[in-house]
């Protein structure tokens, strides 16, 4: 891993200069020749890549890319879809993620998840922050703990006064940030963020990614999204995924470049990539 | 309009219609005919059982249909209180014993059964609804009665001394045809209804809800609490409620185990009757203001019918609109 | 289970790799949610085991009187006696089930057709929806009440026919919610196809609409009738009893379900015996239309596709 790129080059589009250099640091994560099934169908195919402690990754590509799945496959919440299954090797640490003895449960309460969607549960703020420790059976310094979590997610000024009333009374960028300290009231290690702000404006989705920034510092984050600039703003490293047709016919996702984002936005080294970043594909 | 030919062709014809408007008057009648037999049922019933509404009958425990010394002071009593009692006995026996088996069911069936069980399971539990009220009272009676008294002594036994148990559990009827065997019946021909409308309700929970707390390393048990049966908890009241309305107008299973006696006591393993039950069993023996009675029993059984559904109406259709609310 | 995986750990600075076995899940996670899914298993096994009991029931003490004759002799008309048959409450059974199929389908069907085709989600079809489903929760022993005040005692004869009319009753919301469940499931492109071809509106229902949607309404109407040929208070309210055969409407008449009421308080183990084989023969006909009623549905479902 090359330490920062020079981002005084032109980048290919206006906006999406790329703003977190990439700096080295041990992977968390590895996967290598990952492949994704669904029954028979291979929706993603032959993925290796390593994520990086706290910096954040970003999966990009057009829709059907399988960016997505690859990314639910890294806390097993692929396990919940009937007839999925992996191949390949996910390690945490060195762990296998799919070794036999490994229970998803343990898997994901320290990789967390953020969804495309913000999705609290319909009970009060506090209770949101609180579930995922009472499952764990953190009963002490609850409150201190709720706090935290909710400055941590940039939320907690915003809703102090009210923690009693319903999650689901927020605004949709409150939610989606309510869904964050969800996810690091447990303090996992890992974030996975599925398009965490595409069913946001502008202003949250703003708030979202400085938000980000701040996480980088604590947690390890990889996130999709469909969003280049989005990408170019967040993230550290970037692989871009694509759907192809292979010999028979049959679509598979499969990972085209996986870079610093700096090299990807600014000098590319796939044709198919640059012609996605200059919107000339899909 | 315009006096060109064409036009004419574009003017409904009459007999066409005339066929729309006559079948769509026809269906119309069938629609109206739900309400019509509903409002029939209760101005007719209540008609006929008017002779039999006095004070006694609302408030008095004695049922003494046939006057025992010809036509002395103690004339016929029809007083309904121990039927009503014995009805609501049996039919919360009937929900408590449900309740927590079919929302258990409904939770396998939708969050724990693998996918080729599940089809199975719902046969089965189509099966239990199928077998007719009747055939569990057959059982009731000749197999179910006398196995299970026994095992009320044995019960009685053990928590006789104690305090409130004591008095619940107390000394059983050796027929075993008891309050306690009419619910547990009841319980069984309740389960599929709750089981049912449970496994929709819980089928209705968002994925994403599921979803967050799978992600925030839940167990099954966990993300069962967190995010099924916060949601559905409206839904599943609603569902009970409506098997409760089951419960308390089944009549044939509840008349053939329940024992037949007319008394008011806190033993569930005594004896008592029920609101249906001693209208089929005493129908055949009754005339005039007996028969009257037994109607207007009929009519106390369909105002808390009708009730008990509408409320279990709103209670479901208010859920409905909260989830509805939540995820817009 | 047991292979371990304290793997390799790569050159990482990051903290002791996580245990991520199930085992290192604190017990008491483990333990409830252990204890909650036996529950949920328990629970199913709490309802089954009834229905098993009283299937190898009904079948053991059935099979044992059960005979051709069985079928078609009189009813002794003495419990204590032995021999007899069930005849006249299969013959029973058969005709006022079936009246009141005739009276109670084409008014459900007509009645869904103006809740999905017509009334939709205006106040009256809303009303008739709820009521309907009100109707569905009215104890059978009441519908029989209904039936003996307002017919009953206006021909003053018990009969065949007034059983049937309670039954019918009973059948009718059923009917009524599960086609519109069905006609609701009839694509809009159908109609408006039908429609574009000049059809008028009964046209198109009749012989577009209620064509897609046949099998799930029969199979709804099996269900009905299987429901409505189990159901005793009515019968045994309105119809009077009868120790021989009656194919007609009219007159006193019984059932199987009302023979198994009957017989099953009697001392007698003759009478005993009778109600055993009573519920063995309802059963089998119970059985045959749920079953009909699968087959049809499933065979619909695969139409479907």
């Amino acid at each position: 891993m090359t330490m920062s790129t020079d981002f005084n080059l032109s980048t290919l589009i206006p906006g999406a200069a790329p703003t977190m250099p990439a700096v080295s640091a041990p992977p968390v994560m590895q996967l290598e020749n990952v492949s994704v099934f669904y029954g028979n169908y291979e929706a993603v195919r032959g993925t290796t890549m390593a994520i990086r402690e706290h910096q954040i990754t970003a999966l990009i590509g057009p829709s059907g890319c399988g960016k997505s799945t690859v990314l639910r496959s890294l806390n097993r919440m692929n396990d919940l879809v009937n007839g999925a299954r992996v191949a390949g090797k996910v390690t945490f640490h060195g762990q296998d993620l799919y070794a036999a003895d490994v229970d998803p449960i343990q898997v994901r309460r320290r990789i967390g998840m953020v969804f495309q969607k913000p999705n609290p549960f319909p009970k009060s703020i506090y209770e949101n922050v609180a579930y995922g420790l009472k499952i764990n059976g953190i009963k002490d310094n609850m409150d201190d703990r709720v706090e935290q979590a909710l400055r941590g997610a940039a939320l907690w000024d915003e809703v102090k006064g009210k923690l009693k009333s319903s999650g689901l009374a927020l605004s949709g960028g409150q939610q989606q940030r309510l869904c964050i300290a969800r996810a690091i009231a447990v303090k996992p290690e890992v974030i996975l963020m599925d398009e965490p702000c595409s069913a946001l404006d502008p202003i949250a989705t703003g708030k979202i990614e400085d938000l980000m920034h701040d996480l980088a510092g604590t947690y390890t984050i990889v996130i999709v999204t469909h969003n280049m600039q989005q990408a170019a703003r967040v993230s550290h490293h970037t692989a871009f995924f694509t759907a192809e047709l292979d010999e028979a016919g049959v679509r598979h996702g499969r990972l085209v470049e996986f870079n610093d984002t700096g090299r990807i936005f600014t000098n590319p080294g796939d044709k198919r990539t640059e012609d996605y970043i200059t919107g000339r594909f899909g | 309009m315009t006096v060109v030919d064409k036009s004419a062709q574009l003017t409904r014809k009459d007999r066409g219609r005339h066929a729309d408007r006559l079948f769509w008057a026809v269906c119309v009648f069938a629609g109206l005919a739900v309400l019509i037999i509903l409002a029939l049922i209760l101005v007719t019933t209540v008609n006929e059982a008017f002779p039999a509404f006095s004070a006694d009958f609302f408030t008095s425990t004695d049922w003494i249909p046939n006057d025992p010394d010809g036509d002395g002071p103690r004339g016929p009593v029809y007083g309904t209180l121990a039927f009503l009692y014995g009805t609501l006995v049996v039919s919360a026996i009937a929900v408590v014993v449900a309740v927590p088996v079919s929302i258990g069911i409904a939770l396998f069936l939708t969050e724990l059964a693998p996918p080729k069980l599940r089809a199975t399971i719902v046969t089965l539990i189509d099966m239990l609804a199928a077998v007719p009220s009747v055939v569990f009272g057959l059982w009731g009676i000749l197999v179910l009665a006398p196995a299970i008294a026994p095992v009320y002594q044995g019960i009685h036994d053990v928590v006789g001394g104690v305090p409130v148990l004591g008095s619940l559990f107390g000394e059983p009827r050796s027929s075993g045809r008891t309050f306690m065997t009419a619910g547990l019946i009841l319980a069984v021909m309740i389960i599929p209804i709750i089981t049912s409308i449970s496994r929709e309700v819980f089928a209705t929970v968002p994925d994403s809800d599921k979803q967050a707390a799978w992600a925030l390393g839940a167990t099954r048990w966990e993300m069962i609490k967190g995010a099924v049966l916060p949601h559905s908890f409206g839904g599943v009241v609603g569902a009970v409620i409506l098997g409760l309305g089951r419960a308390m107008g089944e009549t044939i299973a509840v008349a053939l185990v329940i024992g037949s006696s007319v008394q008011i006591t806190a033993n569930l393993f005594e004896s008592g009757y029920a609101l249906p039950a001693i209208i089929v069993d005493q129908w055949g023996e009754s005339t005039g203001d007996f028969r009257a009675a037994l109607i207007g029993m009929g009519v106390v059984l369909f105002i808390i019918t009708v009730l008990i559904n509408l409320l279990a109406r709103v209670v479901v259709r208010r859920a409905e609109i909260r989830m509805k609310g939540a995820s817009a | 289970m047991t292979t371990t995986t304290t793997a390799a750990r790569p050159a990482s600075s990051a903290p002791a790799p996580a245990d991520l076995r199930r085992s290192a899940l604190p017990l008491r996670r483990r333990l409830t949610d252990g204890f909650a899914k036996g529950l949920m298993v328990l629970a199913l096994l709490v309802a089954l085991v009834p229905l098993g009991l009283v299937i190898y029931k009904v079948i053991e003490a059935g099979a044992g009187v059960m005979s051709l004759d069985f079928l078609v002799d009189d009813i002794p008309n003495s419990a204590r006696r032995a021999g007899g048959g069930m005849g006249p409450a299969v013959a029973g059974t058969l005709i006022i089930t079936g009246a009141a199929a005739a009276m109670s389908i084409p008014l459900g069907v007509l009645g869904a057709i103006y809740l999905n085709e017509y009334g939709k989600q205006n106040a009256l079809a809303r009303l008739i929806r709820t009521m309907a489903d009100v109707m569905t929760g009215v104890p059978s022993v009441v519908m029989g009440l209904f039936v003996y005040v307002s017919y009953v005692l206006l021909v003053k004869e018990q009969s065949g026919f007034a059983a049937a009319l309670a039954l019918g009753c009973l059948m009718l919301p059923i009917i009524i919610r599960s086609t519109e469940e069905m006609l609701r499931l009839v694509p809009d492109e159908l109609r408006q196809a039908s429609a574009a071809l000049g059809a008028r509106r009964w046209k198109t229902t009749v012989s577009v609409v209620l064509p897609a949607a046949i099998s799930g309404i029969v199979s709804g109407i099996m269900l009905a009738i299987a429901r409505a040929a189990g159901e005793t208070a009515p019968v045994v309210l309105v119809a009077g009893t009868a120790f021989v055969s009656n194919w007609s409407l009219s007159g006193d008449n019984t059932t199987l379900a009302a023979q198994i009421f009957k017989n099953a308080g009697e001392f007698f183990p003759a009478a005993q015996g009778r109600a055993w084989g009573a519920a063995l023969t309802l059963m089998a006909i119970v059985l045959v239309f749920t079953v009909a009623a699968r087959l049809i549905s499933s065979r619909f479902a695969i139409k479907e596709r």
